[in-house]
């Protein structure tokens, strides 16, 4: 007789290495029993007379597309496949830092020289550029106007809503610009900037309360997706659109189990690596929820925030990773979005090389926390490029340790990396600093307050 | 797990009887318990644990809806992961499933370490069994379940069980490095 120990062993070691637990599974399914409908038993030989003649007439009638047909949804038809991070973007215009300054924004090139402007109203916390980084809008008036971000020219201009614009989005490939209204009910506009016109307008239902949302597209361009989650600060609900040709349609909607976000507190998210999984961060809270946008489900984390808006959340472009950096402790906590576990805080110890050059590291000054413009990650996730009081500090996300501190002695406020990772643009004391390998940074002659940039921290 | 002394089957077989007429939440009682060697399997089947969910609850809902077939006094369990093993045969037939499968390779190359490429290359096997090998093989070495169950599982009796494990260890073993098996 064959012993099978040894086989018992393998295959155990083989699927424990995939086997995660899943502790809500016994209350999914729970769920998933009681909110069945109870039409779905299997009906009975009466029953099922008068359900096959039903069925019939409804297979020769028209099946109308609306809202009244949709409805809650525990499990998608069909499921999105992994996401994989866009790596680096070559293209000279996402080489093209934007700065604003007042109601002006200035495009620089990594040589310093300005390469263009646009005038507009940029207000913080939305996204104007787009994910390719050739695109940059500007929202003023009543236009929106699309500006090309390697020159400034002007590409196309839309009529802007009535309402004001509560959030905004790129589609991946850049084409679509989601605007979320701030009326009520709330509407979703699907501007095509390739036409210059509105595609399509859906006024979402249950929008009676003060608005407060937020709106992100699903990063594969070839699963055409975007997810609004409603009503932050009450009772969140998660709605999913999809925009096949331009045309907005409702798939799913639900309330989902996640603590309310205050107003006004702007969410950052990310898709994670399976595809599926929208990491939604709050910066008032810093509690990190997990939305499973298939089964409209939320699982959540505290990632031990001790203070609204202190941490500055940097997500790994590959969706694997989150990087909280907190500038008043000085440290980085880890989050890994896949096993959904957080980090010791890790300090931000500076190589004795470097520490009498970092006398004055600590921060004296009062500070109120607040929101990052963009996420500073090189391309590959190797590097963060952390704005600090003293210095610019880069980290490697290998080591958790610095691997350089540029501009010391100076206060950095902001960081953009350009799209090829291969230039970092740093404010430094309202004034623009160009960085790259072996070079000595080049200070630009604009002021600026911030970037515009395809996500914020 | 339900139905270990006395006491409990009564309360199982209760339960049953009470699903089998539409109380919903009494399948729920029988079905919370089974969510762990469910979940198990159904991760030993579609190596992902967030699809095995998926699977799972879908499982559930299938289960609640044909709750009139359960037999009285039988157990619920080999019933319900007869379920879940075929929600997770549909969902491995859909074409995205095989987009996810595809995209295994690649994260191979990217973890160079021999133990997991090793592991790797047992997932890989055991995803190309047929599926009541793959069945039989899960249900024995990831869930330890007697043979008699597994027969029970995939419908099939004791002796063809043995013969789909054994039939499916005899195509694992290149990898697991084992003598054959008599």
């Amino acid at each position: 007789m064959t012993d099978l120990t040894p086989y018992r062993a393998g295959v155990q070691r083989a699927l424990d290495a995939v086997y995660v637990p899943a502790p809500a599974l016994p209350s999914l399914i729970r769920a998933a029993v009681l909110d069945a409908p109870a039409r779905q038993r299997r009906p009975g030989p009466a029953l099922a007379a008068v359900a096959a003649v039903l069925l019939a007439a409804l297979a020769v009638g028209t099946v109308v597309w609306g809202r009244a047909a949709l409805s809650r949804s525990h499990v998608a038809a069909t499921a999105p496949p992994p996401f994989a991070a866009p790596g680096p973007l070559t293209a000279p215009a996402a080489q093209v830092a934007w700065v604003v300054g007042g109601v002006e924004a200035a495009g620089i090139d990594p040589s310093g020289h300005q390469v263009g402007s646009i005038k507009g109203a940029f207000g913080p916390y939305l996204s104007y550029r787009s994910g390719d980084g050739k695109t940059v809008v500007a929202i003023d008036g009543a236009d929106i106007r699309v500006h090309d971000a390697g020159s400034g020219a002007l590409l196309a201009t839309v009529a802007r809503p009535a309402a004001g614009v509560g959030d905004a989005a790129f589609s991946p490939d850049g084409r679509y610009l989601a605007l979320l209204t701030t009326d009520v009910p709330e509407h979703v506009q699907l501007l095509d900037l390739a036409q210059g016109k509105l595609a399509s307008d859906l006024a979402l239902a249950n929008a009676s309360e003060r608005y407060h949302g937020f709106i992100t597209f699903h990063p594969d361009a070839g699963y055409p997706e975007l997810f609004v989650i409603s009503h932050v600060a009450s009772g969140p609900q998660l709605i999913v659109l999809g925009y096949v040709h331009g045309n907005l349609q409702l798939i799913r909607e639900s309330g989902i189990s996640m603590p309310s976000c205050g107003d006004p507190a702007p969410l950052t998210s990310h898709m994670l690596a399976d595809g599926r999984t929208l990491a939604v961060f709050c910066h008032e809270s810093g509690q990190l929820s997990l939305v499973d946008t298939q089964r409209l489900t939320a699982a959540h984390v505290d990632t031990g925030q001790q203070n609204p808006f202190w941490f500055s959340p940097i997500y790994s472009p590959d969706g694997t990773k989150l990087y909280l950096h907190d500038i008043f402790s000085e440290t980085v906590t880890v989050v890994d979005l896949e096993s959904r576990k957080v980090g010791d805080p890790v300090k931000i110890t500076v190589p004795a090389s470097l520490a009498q050059k970092l006398a004055g590291w600590f921060v004296t000054e009062a500070e109120a926390g607040g929101i990052a413009d963009t996420q500073p990650i090189s391309p590959d996730g190797s590097l963060l490029y952390l704005a600090e009081p003293n210095g610019l500090v880069v980290m490697s996300t290998r080591s958790m340790t610095p691997t350089q501190v540029l501009l010391y002695g100076r206060k950095v406020t902001d960081v953009w990396v350009s799209g090829d990772g291969a230039h970092v643009y740093a404010l430094v004391d309202g004034r623009l600093a160009i960085l790259a390998d072996r070079r000595a940074p080049v200070e630009a002659n604009v002021s600026a307050g911030g970037f515009l940039s395809a996500a914020h921290g | 797990m339900l139905a270990t002394y006395p006491g409990q089957r009564v309360h199982e077989e209760d339960l049953v009887e009470r699903a089998r007429n539409g109380d919903a939440e009494a399948l729920v009682q029988l079905l919370e318990p089974l969510a762990e060697p469910a979940h198990r399997l159904a991760t030993g089947l579609l190596h992902d644990p967030w699809l095995a969910e998926d699977a799972v609850q879908e499982a559930a809902v299938k289960a609640w809806r044909h709750a009139r077939r359960l037999r009285p006094r039988s157990s619920v369990r080999p019933w319900f992961l007869a379920i879940v093993a075929n929600q997770c045969r549909d969902l491995r037939r859909r074409r995205w499933f095989s987009v996810i499968r595809q995209a295994e390779p690649g994260r191979q190359v990217a973890a160079p370490d021999s133990d997991l490429a090793a592991t790797a290359d047992l997932r890989r096997a055991l995803a190309g069994l047929p599926h009541q090998q793959r069945l039989a093989v899960v249900l024995t070495f990831y869930l330890d379940l007697p043979l008699e169950e597994v027969a029970a599982v995939v419908g099939i009796s004791v002796g063809a069980a043995r013969s789909r494990l054994y039939r499916g260890l005899a195509r694992l073993r290149p990898l697991l490095e084992m003598e054959p098996i008599r």
